[in-house]
């Protein structure tokens, strides 16, 4: 071929004790879309940071359209036509979409900025590559997947013929992921090369010419997407065989755990959310709750956690009435939670391990004394066994949990809220963002949970996860009950059409 | 405390220890700098005059004492309140309400025995303080109001309350506006300084509080709401209760050192006795990143520096504002956070790089 726009050769970096990156190689034919995948902490955001010049590489080449690049840095990879999209936005919220995409490369007449010669620029970008952007609004008004390409548009105008995009389809509906498959291929299809990090196989088997796989900071193997399958892709990604399918075991369901009966509620800018829904969950069961992310998943595990105010309609919780009850009351009615949103409301950030797998039973022996005089050593006892039985790494209690990856975080989270003694485990995106051993490890745990008569009640965006635990799945759309079907009916086709039914001809079988 | 954890206390706090004597250590070549800048006095003769007021004989010694004995309350107080996330700018109005409380308590209860009217006054002041930092702590949890700004404006309030008893029922008659004596006073100490027993009281409070923080779910609760709240409610701890439980200490420490005040260190009360104790126990506690176990050094530190220049004010040509613009400028430095924390820097620096 010859016709590379990047190649890295024998790359390595370390931070400190850490090999980030050692002896990997990586090239980019031009006009290519290639993902580069790997669990997390693999090497790959590293990998495309040291391209993007934010970090000196220790030793190896890049060579960018055939140049060598030595001392890369932001603006040298720039002015080379390497742009980067980051997983979080630099992005400034105030400012419009117009604003936030000439800032600091302004095309000026005389003093002033040219803002007609920027909208006709910016026009361009949008048409050509069919963008669908509202470039006088302002950041704050926008969505995550408008902002992503804004992002995007940003990179083009400085003349980007190279795009890194760090897991952008970590913050997308899948929606707005087909969005951006399509503007890839139009990029594509414009002549740009693409460099797409991700660890979700099925979007990388969509979009991929070729797939590079990296596994603890070195590079496993370069193929071509024709060429390969998922199942061999993650077994280069773990280093074994995953089993992610895992076989359902048959349900041995009980009496009612959970009965929801006309719930409504009203969201952040909705007054009514959630529109007189009614469902339960018997023990020994998973229910699934399918639906496109937004449509009413959030507050109706808020609703039931106590955390959000039920307006009408009551919840019974193993025949305790927990409707607007406080969070402590209705864990002790026998709810645990793994929540969606794992930094804030999963995890204390600032807090250690053992603090944080405490924290619901603080009040309860051994762990206090006359629910008031803590007991570390018992405390340091428990953590030390859930670290070890949940494997979370660094295996150190007194650890700090902020700088834990999503995975081990998750882990702290689960070794937590799932115990024997749990009546219903309400488990909302349970896997989102987490690399994919651990991935395979929490849907093992959630299938055992079930064995052990604990009803459960699975929120996910991903259809796969639901098909493959739930017993009975029951999709939303726009905050009421789409549809409710055993999951030996369900196949991802009707499940879709039952999510984008929009409420309006909701069947109950 | 034994030995084995009072080592651990020393080795924990290694860093922060190190920074404390570093800031005075600087503090202290700047202001011989000033000193030399704008006075024709000669700095060293000032500076041991500065340290012979705050430290040598009894008088100066027991002053710097008596001084601190409050300001740790006070810091302590703003402590344990912006533990679980509040900024609690209300220390003085809470001292103030305890100090009146006390105050109403001792001159009214005459003829009950002194050690029973002594026990009668602190709870009063507890209560009257913790009940004053309730109110901002309420329209805090229940209507979201800015607990900083409720707290400035109370302040204000309380010295009004306190100035119109004082002036009014409670008014000596003399032309200083105080009030009648107490009927009862904490045991003295180290005559002919104000000290007395209240330091005791106070450090047994600072032992307790270290206790709380670390061994008890009440502490562990206060912590976590301070860092991450929307986490504790989700875990089912009361946040709302916590919070208040955690003004309401704040208002009663610092209603406790209101009592110090009038029964230790008065035995009246003076009007405006205390304008800016609170929020020098709000610097002080500041100093030292709200770290209780280090705020007796803190306390101890301010104190002397203050006390330190009324001795040089009267001694050498230098003027008292002179030292308390070298505290402001101890309080600043003390507050840039990474300023002598070398490692932690060195690791940033490294956890920025490797994050990704």
């Amino acid at each position: 071929m010859g016709n590379y726009a990047v190649e890295m050769e024998g790359i390595v970096k370390t931070f400190g004790p850490v090999h980030a990156v050692s002896g990997a190689s990586f090239n980019l034919v031009s006009g290519e879309i290639h993902s580069l995948i790997g669990e997390n902490g693999a090497g790959k955001s590293t990998m495309m940071k040291l391209l993007y010049g934010i970090y000196p590489i220790d030793s190896g080449t890049i060579t960018i359209n055939g140049k060598p690049a030595a001392g890369l840095t932001p603006r040298i990879a720039i002015e080379n036509g390497i742009g980067m999209v980051h997983q979080e936005f630099m992005l400034v919220n105030e400012l419009t979409v117009l604003e936030n995409i000439i800032l600091g490369f302004e095309p000026k007449k005389g003093p002033f900025i040219d803002f007609a010669a920027a909208r006709t620029k910016i026009k361009e970008y949008i048409e050509k590559y069919r963008m669908d952007v509202q470039i006088n609004k302002r950041i704050n008004q926008i969505s995550v997947g408008e902002a992503q390409r804004v992002e995007i548009i940003k990179i083009l105008s400085r003349g980007a013929s190279t795009i890194i995009l760090d897991e952008p389809t970590g913050v997308l509906t899948p929606q707005e992921t087909g969005k951006l498959f399509e503007i890839l291929l139009n990029l594509k299809a414009g002549g740009k090369s693409i460099i797409f990090i991700s660890h979700k196989l099925n979007e990388v088997m969509e979009i991929s010419d070729r797939i590079t796989v990296m596994r603890q900071s070195k590079v496993i193997d370069t193929v071509q997407k024709k060429e390969t399958n998922p199942r061999e892709l993650s077994t280069m990604m773990v280093g074994r065989e995953v089993f992610l399918n895992i076989k359902r075991t048959h349900a041995h369901t009980g009496g009612e755990v959970l009965v929801v009966d006309n719930l409504w509620t009203s969201g952040e800018k909705e007054l009514s959310k959630i529109r007189g829904i009614s469902f339960d969950v018997k023990a020994g069961e998973i229910v699934g709750v399918a639906g496109v992310d937004g449509n009413g998943q959030s507050e109706l595990v808020e609703a039931i956690t106590g955390l959000r105010r039920v307006e009408r309609g009551s919840i019974t919780l193993a025949g305790a009435g927990i409707t607007n009850a406080s969070p402590r009351f209705i864990r002790d009615a026998g709810l645990t939670h793994i929540p969606e949103d794992r930094n804030t409301r999963g995890l204390n950030r600032s807090a250690s391990v053992a603090d944080n797998l405490i924290v619901n039973k603080i009040k309860h022996s051994p762990f206090s004394k006359f629910g008031f005089i803590m007991d570390h050593n018992a405390v340091r006892t428990y953590s030390e066994e859930l670290i070890r039985k949940f494997d979370i790494r660094p295996p150190r209690p007194e650890m700090v949990t902020t700088f834990f990856s999503g995975g081990n975080a998750q882990k702290v989270v689960v070794a937590r809220e799932v115990t024997e003694s749990t009546k219903l485990l309400i488990a909302a995106q349970p896997t989102r963002g987490i690399d994919i051993g651990a991935i395979e490890s929490i849907r093992g745990i959630l299938q055992e949970v079930k064995s052990w008569g604990i009803g459960v009640l699975l929120v996910s965006v991903e259809l796969e996860e639901i098909l493959s635990l739930a017993d009975r799945i029951l999709v939303l759309s726009a905050g009421t009950i789409a549809g409710m079907l055993p999951v030996e009916e369900a196949n991802e086709e009707n499940l879709g059409l039952l999510m984008l039914s929009g409420g309006r001809d909701g069947v109950t079988v | 405390m034994n030995n084995g954890g009072l080592a651990k206390l020393v080795l924990d706090n290694y860093a922060a220890l190190r920074k404390v004597f570093l800031t005075v250590l600087l503090s202290i070549v700047l202001s011989v700098l000033l000193l030399l800048l704008f006075t024709h006095d000669d700095p060293g003769n000032v500076v041991l005059t500065l340290f012979r007021g705050a430290f040598v004989g009894k008088r100066n010694l027991g002053t710097t004492l008596a001084a601190s004995t409050t300001l740790l309350l006070n810091a302590i107080a703003f402590s344990i309140a912006n533990r679980a996330g509040f900024f609690n700018t209300g220390i003085d109005g809470d001292m103030y309400m305890g100090a009146l409380a006390a105050a109403l308590t001792g001159i009214y209860g005459q003829g009950i025995p002194g050690p029973v009217l002594a026990v009668l006054c602190v709870f009063a002041a507890v209560i009257a303080g913790a009940l004053w930092a309730m109110i901002p702590a309420l329209l805090n949890i229940h209507l979201n109001a800015n607990v900083i700004c409720v707290c400035i404006m109370m302040n204000s309030v309380a010295n009004y309350i306190c100035g119109f008893f004082i002036v009014g029922p409670l008014s000596a008659g003399k032309t200083v506006p105080q009030s009648r004596d107490v009927a009862v006073r904490f045991l003295q100490i180290m005559k002919p300084s104000r000290l007395n027993i209240g330091i005791f009281f106070a450090i047994a409070v600072w032992l307790f509080m270290i206790w709380m923080l670390k061994k008890t779910t009440l502490g562990y609760e206060l912590k976590t709401i301070g860092q991450n709240s929307e986490h504790a409610r989700y875990a089912g701890i009361d946040h709302k209760r916590t919070g208040l439980v955690a003004m309401l200490i704040s208002g009663a420490l610092a209603g406790f050192a209101g009592c110090i005040e009038i029964l230790g260190n008065y035995g009246y009360f003076l009007n405006e006795f205390a304008s800016g104790l609170g929020s020098r126990g709000l610097l002080t506690a500041l100093i030292v990143r709200c770290n209780v176990g280090l705020l007796p050094i803190a306390a101890f530190f301010i104190s002397a520096l203050s006390s330190g220049a009324i001795t040089m004010q009267a001694v050498t040509k230098v003027p008292k504002s002179l030292i308390d613009s070298l505290t402001a400028l101890f309080i600043i430095l003390a507050t840039m956070e990474t300023l002598f924390l070398f490692e932690r820097r060195k690791k940033n620096a490294k956890e920025g790089a490797s994050r990704g």
